[in-house]
């Protein structure tokens, strides 16, 4: 059944942290992670198979002093208003506001740190919107790990160490081994075209 | 080679391999951004190679439906044709022909495949709500608001959660706005 294959891993969310249409939340289904993102008339999935993640990359972000400043701010302006006025009624409104933002302030400050998450496989690095607190993140890649694990086998720091060469490096090594070409042994491609049998051609000549 | 490099997701500089799986936050060398990297063995792993095919040789061996010139390899699960290695397509240990495969994700029986649903119990009850904003819009929008509902009961809901919570609602809230107006003819009629 549908219902019991899928266990929630994040809560829906705004993709891009304010109230949109669009929403976001993280599902594990038996192999696969599952992205939900639903308009609240359509939904659309996207499947990341436990075997098939190369790698999770998690990026802090701003996000938590933007939010910080944002609602500072507030709370600053509707104290500056409440204190400005007499009228009692307003002084109730503008000392609400105030509270509110507090409020918002101290749940931003609890929630911690903000974060970017992104899922790589062969084919994409996909960014995970629902997973926008470090906190969470952490979380999340710990209930990852074992299950991605199980699906490809472990290996250990020193292992991905000592496998990992970075394609920039192995150019290095063969610059490194062969030389960088010399602009006169470069063959000139209108001279291939024109006389290719003429022994100008430094590519035929070069060996 | 076959992996390639891991990139930093603000500035794209590839991460040093320092990075990897060291649950420490370092600073990217491109722009400085505090990234963690959890690298898995799928990150080494060669992409597997697609096949094209062994051609028939000896007469009297089974042919790929498709292609029989082609030698059949397996047989699809969904229908029982023979397949050569061009036309299996291999999902979760099942073997399809590229037909099933793809009325599998038209018909929604191949859950796996499926990367869209409408959800109509979520149309019908914005169809119910939203129009009581203005209110004489609801003459026309909760019949269709039941239509929809009543039309697609069956039909496949949200992949995560199968309750009919929102068609129900909806029948609900459109019926009562019809007796509303119902009520209000009535009125209108006996005075």
């Amino acid at each position: 059944m549908a219902q019991t294959e899928y266990q929630r891993l994040t809560r829906t969310k705004s993709q891009h942290g304010v109230v949109t249409s669009a929403r976001c939340s993280l599902w594990l289904g038996r192999d696969h992670l599952l992205r939900i993102d639903s308009s609240g008339y359509t939904e659309s999935y996207r499947r990341f198979f436990l075997r098939d993640i190369q790698a999770v990359i998690i990026r802090k972000t701003i996000g938590m002093q933007v939010w910080t400043l944002v609602h500072g701010m507030l709370a600053l302006f509707w104290m500056v208003c409440a204190l400005n006025t007499t009228d009692a009624v307003w002084m109730g409104v503008w000392w609400g506001l105030t509270g509110l933002s507090l409020i918002l302030l101290i749940i931003n400050l609890v929630l911690g740190p903000c974060c970017a998450f992104h899922i790589k496989t062969a084919v994409q690095n996909e960014a995970i919107p629902s997973i926008n607190r470090m906190r969470k993140a952490r979380e999340v890649l710990a209930r990852l790990k074992p299950l991605v694990t199980a699906a490809q086998g472990e290996l250990s720091r020193e292992e991905i160490l000592a496998r990992h060469q970075p394609a920039a490096q192995v150019v290095n090594a063969e610059v490194l081994t062969t030389g960088f070409p010399l602009a006169s042994e470069i063959p000139n491609p209108t001279d291939t075209i024109i006389a290719p049998e003429s022994g100008s051609n430094p590519a035929s000549t070069s060996g | 080679m076959t992996e390639q490099a891991i990139q930093c997701t603000k500035c794209k500089t590839s991460l040093p391999s320092d990075f990897f799986n060291s649950g420490l936050q370092a600073a990217c060398p491109g722009c400085g951004a505090a990234t963690e990297v959890e690298v898995f063995p799928a990150f080494f792993r060669e992409a597997a190679r697609g096949t094209t095919g062994e051609a028939v040789l000896l007469e009297g061996e089974a042919g790929c439906f498709f292609h029989p010139q082609k030698k059949a390899v397996v047989h699809c699960d969904g229908c029982g044709r023979f397949l050569c290695g061009l036309c299996d397509c291999e999902l979760h240990g099942k073997h399809y022909c590229p037909g099933c495969l793809e009325t599998g994700r038209k018909k929604g029986r191949i859950q796996n495949l499926e990367n869209q649903r409408t959800l109509y119990g979520g149309v019908a009850l914005s169809l119910a709500l939203l129009p009581l904003i203005m209110w004489p819009l609801t003459l026309v929008t909760a019949p269709i608001a039941i239509y929809i509902g009543v039309r697609y009961w069956n039909a496949p809901r949200s992949i995560v959660s199968s309750g009919r919570w929102a068609s129900v609602a909806a029948i609900i809230i459109a019926t009562l706005e019809l007796a509303g107006w119902a009520a209000l003819f009535i009125s209108m009629r006996s005075s």
